[in-house]
């Protein structure tokens, strides 16, 4: 997620219109370093039940993650809609 | 401060069934292979608090976003709500980043415990500490106040106690430290009590035993009719065998020699086998006061199998009274007895009931016990005499304090420990973990996904029902250590077509 589909907003003299779709977006890198993280704690050398048992709770929290990724895409289409319709909503002014 | 911790010595609340959950329990020792390294512990650690700290990061972020969008809420309003609406849902939904952080900081939690418990079992099996010397009590009498700020810097760790109702001026001083250390240190770097209690009850021990001079005890010596080895002593149990032997001056009579205790027998009563380790456990209600049982009662329960062969099981309870040296021989002063591995009239009642039961030779027998029953277990098992007489194949000990005590020979161990049970931690040291001796150990605070709490009340975390909540939770886990020990149990407290009968005997001293 980038925030290449946001749509710059130029409103002189007043600054912020449409930085909700690039402050969404930018969020939404802070995912790919907390995924990387999860599939890094996988252990290696610990063997046991509890071993077993953590590395499935692991997998739920990259399931988690998974799911929040959509949540986060679905948050910068709106946020990229709002700017459009915010762009628009100067032109036509 | 043991009579505070065992006023809560009861069932405590109910626990909830885990459902849909994820719980860990972690299994050292015996048949089955645990592989740890401490070192990947500790980097999981570190990558997880990273996950923690993101994921504030992001909702932080997403906070902000928000604030820009509202700001477009005056050129777009409809676009702005939806837009609103699903940042919403990335921060505070079910899928959001909100409970996405509180899930790693499970998981982080929970591995930290792993970690700390596996760094004691690791300092257990390493450890050689100092023994009694000229110079340790040269140290100890020139500078008692370091031997004082170093147990106190370990106490410092037992910074949770709930439940705990501060009564005087010294109390709610304690209890105020007490918060002061939660705040200073924050829940999350404070190990679980019962591994806080460890590290402390260690530090007292390594201090305090060279506040004896030991060192001119030269070798083993009789006592009471059993063989004390000052050189196979823990440092604590140097510092508890002293007061033992004050308690027997004081009250003037000591278990090997006193003729004094009587035992009371009930009725025979036909009751269910159990079918494995954790009925078992919960069978630990029928000698426990909260079920109605007589204080100072314990059980001898005889296995009739369908091949004609008899086995049994012997019911130990936990300390019900506190006064050492009371009538209830179920007391503080069984408790040091059997810490320092002297002789206690529980061990005496328990083989005098043994034998009024009619346990002959070479019929396997099962002992279990709770809390302190575990004790008297252990040392039941380990007393020449008593092996001499019978043959204990199995010790179940639940919520006991006996990582010093050692491994009976030709019996097969399982404790069952609470990481947030203060009682364990009193033994200042983690079970050994050897073919024969197996410790399941849970925590109660992290180890259970959606269930993260710091506060565990010790009647909870130090109760029969819990424990065998926890044995059923190991043996569900498919935990080959376990499920071996709960095999075992069963063929002599049961199996299909036995026919068990309990007897109560009720010890009493004169």
């Amino acid at each position: 997620m980038d925030g290449s589909s946001c749509t710059p907003v130029v409103v002189d003299g007043w600054g912020g219109a449409g930085d909700g779709c690039f402050a969404v977006a930018s969020a939404a890198e802070v995912l790919g370093a907390i995924e990387d993280a999860v599939r890094a704690a996988y252990p290696q050398v610990w063997q046991s039940g509890a071993a077993e048992e953590f590395a499935a709770r692991l997998t739920d929290l990259l399931g988690h993650a998974a799911a929040l990724r959509g949540l986060l895409g679905t948050a910068q289409e709106r946020a990229a809609e709002l700017a459009a319709a915010v762009a628009d909503a100067w032109e036509e002014r | 401060m043991t009579a505070l911790l065992h006023a809560f010595d009861a069932d405590g609340a109910a626990v909830a069934p885990d459902d849909r959950r994820r719980t860990s329990v972690h299994v050292r020792g015996g048949v089955g292979g645990t592989r740890v390294d401490l070192d990947e512990l500790g980097a999981i650690d570190a990558l997880l608090d990273g996950v923690v700290r993101d994921a504030g990061h992001l909702e932080s972020a997403l906070a902000a976003a928000r604030r820009d969008l509202v700001l477009d809420a005056a050129w777009a309003p409809a676009a702005a709500a939806r837009a609103e609406d699903a940042v919403d849902d990335a921060v505070a939904g079910w899928w959001g980043v909100r409970r996405l952080g509180e899930q790693a900081f499970e998981l982080l939690m929970s591995v930290r415990y792993a970690r700390m418990l596996y760094e004691e079992a690791e300092l257990a099996a390493r450890m050689r500490p100092a023994g009694p010397s000229w110079a340790g009590l040269l140290r100890f009498l020139l500078s008692p106040g370091a031997a004082l700020a170093a147990v106190g810097h370990r106490l410092t760790l037992v910074g949770r106690i709930p439940g705990y109702a501060p009564e005087g001026t010294p109390g709610r001083l304690l209890d105020g430290a007490a918060e002061l250390v939660n705040r200073v240190h924050g829940d999350d770097d404070l190990p679980p009590d019962g591994l806080a209690l460890d590290i402390a009850v260690r530090e007292l021990g390594e201090q305090g035993q060279y506040a004896l001079p030991w060192f001119l005890v030269r070798g083993p010596f009789t006592y009471d009719g059993r063989r004390l080895d000052p050189a196979l002593l823990t440092a604590t149990q140097r510092l508890v065998v002293p007061v033992t032997l004050l308690l027997h001056r004081l009250t003037g009579r000591s278990p090997g020699s006193a003729t004094d205790l009587s035992l009371s027998v009930s009725p025979p009563r036909r009751v269910s086998a159990v079918p494995d380790v954790a009925a078992a456990v919960d069978s630990l209600h029928a000698v426990h006061q909260d079920h109605g049982a007589v204080p100072g009662t314990l059980e001898v329960r005889r296995t009739d199998h369908p091949d004609g062969t008899r086995s049994w099981t012997v019911l130990l309870p936990s300390t019900q009274a506190m006064a050492p040296g009371g009538r209830n021989p179920v007391d503080n002063l069984t408790n040091v007895e059997t810490y320092g591995g002297m002789l206690s009239d529980m061990e005496v009642a328990a083989a005098r009931a043994m034998t009024l039961a009619g346990i002959a030779p070479g019929e396997e027998v099962a002992v279990l016990g709770f809390s302190q029953g575990g004790l008297v277990a252990m040392r039941l098992a380990a007393d020449p005499l008593v092996r001499a007489r019978f043959s204990i194949t199995t010790v179940v000990t639940a919520g006991s304090p006996v990582g010093h005590l050692p491994t009976p020979h030709g019996t097969e161990v399982l404790h069952l420990e609470h990481l947030e049970d203060p009682i364990i931690g009193l033994d200042g040291t983690a079970n050994p973990a050897e073919p024969a001796r197996t410790t399941v150990s849970r925590s109660l605070a992290t180890g259970t996904t959606g269930e993260l709490r710091f506060e565990v009340p010790a009647g909870e975390s130090h109760s029969v029902a819990a424990y065998a909540r926890t044995a059923a939770l190991a043996l569900a886990a498919g935990e080959p250590s376990v499920t071996h020990v709960s095999e075992r149990l069963a063929a002599v407290a049961g199996g299909p077509g036995a026919r068990v009968t309990a007897t109560s005997y009720t010890a009493e001293r004169g």
